[in-house]
């Protein structure tokens, strides 16, 4: 007896060890197979309905759709989920679940999402956010417009085709793109109560804000003038500064990364002639703006360690901790309402380009793809026409529930319900993650103050279309100048963008040897060949 | 501890004489192999099946393909690492890092120990104890918070406090010179108590006959932490330390991303392989990249090890790790 005992357990502990063993094989196997299997069957599936193009897609079985977006859930995300899903379940007897990112996380788990076989069936993406390494490594399912067509009737009626052709990598589209490009331009958020005693009337340009950085320092000894996160703040008044001496894109052409060096284009421009960093103007525009950046860094104007400081300025903003505000025309929304609820008055200063446009942006800049692994393309397409194009989807995922996250008034603006504030709204519009949705639907809100109102008026105005709308380097044949050139960037370029650097022309001389030295030339000559073909294709 | 090598000092040639017929061994101690299930199947799932990952290194790695059907690139993945300039310099910073934190680390935990171990009061001991263990459990994110607002410029509170006395503020995050130091005394601050355990548990393992011995003799407290505490634990630091070599390519990632971060300044003193290959590659997420800076760690690694043990068996061979 004794001895059969030891045996079961002997022989149960060498079955568990297997079945771990086996299980962790497995697991790992799968993530490499599964992928290529399960892609195989899905683009036959997705042809066979497109085929015949008439009949209307077959939903009798019903699915679980799992969709990644960035960012984090808003509190009241499970009541309005549950209220999407119960029309979903109507109309195409699917659900929704939704997981998000956290924005400290994306570099790391985005990829890894798409990459470990789990259940993706459509993630967000964009052109800033790795969708051109991720469609290189076959990690979102192709898409062709017959199976657009088929399943995202309305949002097909919308797009203009033209943005299926910005979507393209390898000649594949990979995403389906926002049928409303964001609308918005970059602005600094300044107090009005200042700006006034300072003595400064309707400055337009930053270079112009000496004089309120001063009274700031004078009279406020809490707040700091331009107080820098170290990744949404760092860049932007060095990028400010530098458009207004040339129509510059606030990111190198190559990577459109704000923090990092490459390749640079006027974006007023026809011919869109690629520019190295040491041609006219962007090393005078740099000089400049390094030099004015200097000057304010020195003076304790910008805060000291940026690179550590992990609070936006439009939060700090609001704790009279910052000066200014930095954010775009469409995200400092929430900054202005909150301020204006606090009795802060607010003075709004758009960045423009010395012909007073800023750019406006490509189709890609929001956008939703399908995992190559999803088990349900179809039935994800058209959950997602119903989210993207239907206006009362799109006001549930963009605004929440009505009555209870927003009411409209009589002249079709947004406001609040009763007892509930801009800041303890459990969900926020913009907050969700889902700005891919047509924006079209979107309405003013009530609580907007009036220097907000004035901007969203003339923001169209300003926007005029870079001659690169569109255009996304493909990093492939680079990839280790690319990886290089990031890596000096962050140690040579940064330091001169805040303003924290010895002597400016010396630091370009070390920064321009060190980008010599990194393969910049080969990375200007793949961005002139794509650059070329791009143009050519335009035409 | 002591007593642990001992036996196994004892039993060896019993084992080799069995050499070549491990299941009889297992069968005999089925209890023991059974105890060392669990911690094999850890080191199988989390160690060894991933070692295979290493194919990724020298692929174009695509998520279709996965790891049977990417395409080959031989060391291609390796250039940018090369190129970047900063190869020696990262792996310098790397390596002297670690061995000042290796020494500082184990100095200190032994004198912490070893000061534990005389303290009389059950009380005071086991509060040191715990305040010293406490940081442990504080993540580097954390820790990374509370330095920068000790130290920011603007609101640090060293730099109120400096204010206080007229002195002139620090601008530590600007200055490379400060991190030598800093970066050392966070790491013991961080790891000392759980270092001390180790060293604690091997000393209440001493058998105290010996120190009995040693007072009927005559010996004072001094003399006998000299002649006879220290030698006891040698064999234990010498396994901590070839321990903590195998660790040395790997830099302490979290402390030296979260403590600096992006700051271009302090590079040319902080930066370390682990930091350098995350900057550079966070945009592209490309996975066969990112593994070759792993491949080329470990085989410093492997090569690391190696000689330090051969060095140990030369020295002492009952000592060596194998």
């Amino acid at each position: 007896m004794k001895r059969l005992k030891r045996n079961t357990i002997s022989t149960l502990a060498i079955a568990l060890l297997c079945t771990l063993t086996i299980s962790g094989c497995g697991g790992n196997n799968s993530t490499g197979n599964s992928a290529s299997e399960t892609s195989e069957p899905a683009s036959t599936n997705s042809a066979a309905p497109a085929a015949t193009n008439a009949d209307k897609p077959d939903n009798s079985k019903e699915v679980k759709l799992t969709g990644y977006l960035l960012g984090e859930a808003p509190k009241g995300m499970p009541a309005v989920l549950a209220a999407i899903n119960e029309k979903l379940k109507q109309d195409i007897n699917a659900t929704l679940e939704i997981n998000y990112i956290g924005w400290g996380d994306v570099a790391s788990k985005y990829p890894l999402v798409l990459a470990s076989g789990q259940d993706v069936d459509f993630i967000f993406a964009a052109d800033w956010n790795f969708y051109i390494s991720e469609a290189n490594k076959g990690s979102f399912l192709p898409l062709d417009e017959s199976m657009i067509q088929t399943n995202m009737p309305k949002y097909f009626a919308k797009q203009d085709p033209a943005a299926y052709t910005a979507a393209y990598v390898n000649g594949k589209q990979y995403m389906i793109p926002t049928t409303t490009p964001d609308r918005k331009v970059s602005v600094a958020v300044l107090r009005k109560d200042i700006l006034d005693k300072s003595g400064l009337v309707n400055p337009t340009k930053l270079s112009e804000l000496g004089p309120y950085f001063a009274e700031i320092k004078k009279t406020y000894p809490d707040m700091i003038p331009l107080n820098l996160d170290s990744q949404y703040d760092l860049t932007k008044p060095f990028s400010a500064l530098a458009s207004e001496k040339f129509a510059y894109a606030a990111g190198p052409l190559d990577s459109a990364d704000p923090s990092a060096v490459g390749t640079y284009t006027d974006t007023e421009d026809p011919t869109g002639k690629v520019l190295s960093i040491t041609d006219e103007p962007v090393l005078s525009s740099f000089k400049f703006a390094a030099g004015v950046m200097k000057e304010w860094y020195d003076a304790g104007y910008v805060n000291k360690n940026p690179f550590a400081n992990k609070v936006k300025s439009m939060n700090n903003f609001l704790e009279g901790k910052a000066g200014v505000a930095l954010g775009n025309s469409l995200d400092i929304q929430s900054v202005v309402t909150t301020a204006k609820s606090k009795g802060i008055e607010t003075y709004i200063l758009p960045f423009l380009s010395p012909t007073g446009k800023s750019i406006s942006n490509s189709w890609l800049n929001n956008g939703v793809a399908i995992a190559a692994n999803s088990a349900n393309p179809e039935r994800a397409l058209q959950a997602l026409d119903l989210l993207m194009e239907e206006e009362s989807y799109v006001n549930l995922a963009y605004y929440g529930i009505e009555g209870t996250n927003y009411v409209a008034t009589a002249d079709g603006k947004l406001g609040l319900p009763e007892g509930v504030t801009t800041e303890n709204n459990s969900y926020p519009p913009d907050a969700s993650g889902f700005w891919f949705v047509d924006k079209d639907f979107g309405k003013p809100s009530v609580d907007w103050p009036e220097s907000y109102v004035e901007l969203q008026s003339k923001v169209k105005d300003y926007l005029v279309a870079p001659t690169y709308l569109g255009f996304t380097f493909n990093t492939e044949k680079v990839k280790s100048e690319m990886a290089n050139l990031k890596t000096l960037s962050s140690q040579y370029f940064q330091p001169i963008v805040i303003g924290g650097v010895k002597d400016v022309d010396k630091a370009f001389d070390t920064l321009v040897s060190k980008m010599n030295s990194a393969g910049i030339d080969k990375v200007k000559a793949e961005v002139e060949v794509q650059a070329a073909e791009f143009l050519k294709n335009k035409q | 501890m002591q007593i642990n090598t001992e036996v196994t000092t004892v039993q060896k040639p019993e084992k080799r004489r069995k050499k070549g017929n491990l299941l009889l061994d297992m069968k005999q101690n089925r209890v023991l192999y059974l105890m060392f299930v669990p911690i094999a199947i850890y080191y199988i799932i989390f160690s060894y099946i991933p070692m295979g990952g290493i194919v990724m290194a020298f692929q174009s790695y695509t998520v279709k393909g996965g790891l049977f059907s990417s395409p080959w690139v031989g060391f291609d993945n390796f250039d940018y690492f090369f190129s970047s300039g900063k190869a020696w310099l990262v792996t310098r910073n790397t390596v002297i890092y670690n061995v000042i934190f290796l020494a500082a680390y184990t100095l200190f935990s032994l004198t912490a120990a070893i000061f534990l171990s005389e303290i009389q009061k059950k009380w005071f001991k086991k509060l040191s104890q715990t305040l010293m263990f406490l940081p442990y459990f504080i993540s580097w994110v954390t820790v990374s918070a509370f330095v920068y607002n000790f130290l920011n410029y603007e609101y640090g509170i060293v730099n109120k406090l400096l204010e206080h006395f007229n002195m002139a503020a620090l601008d530590i995050y600007s200055g490379t010179s400060y991190w030598y130091f800093l970066l050392p005394f966070l790491y013991v601050w961080k790891w000392v108590g759980y270092g001390s355990v180790l060293y604690l548990a091997a000393i209440v393992g001493i058998d105290q006959e010996i120190y009995e011995a040693a007072t009927i003799d005559g010996a004072s407290r001094f003399q006998k932490i000299m002649k006879i505490t220290l030698p006891l634990l040698k064999p234990t630091m010498i396994i901590l330390i070839l321990l903590g070599l195998g660790r040395i390519m790997r830099g302490e990632f979290d402390m030296f991303y979260q403590l600096i971060g992006n700051n271009g300044r302090l590079m040319d003193a902080t930066d370390i392989i682990d930091t350098l290959a995350f900057r550079s590659l966070m945009g592209t997420a490309d996975f066969g990249m990112a593994s070759s800076v792993g491949v080329y760690q470990s085989v410093l690694t492997l090569i690391i090890i190696l000689t330090a043990n051969w060095l140990v068996r030369r020295y002492d061979k009952d000592q060596a790790l194998f």
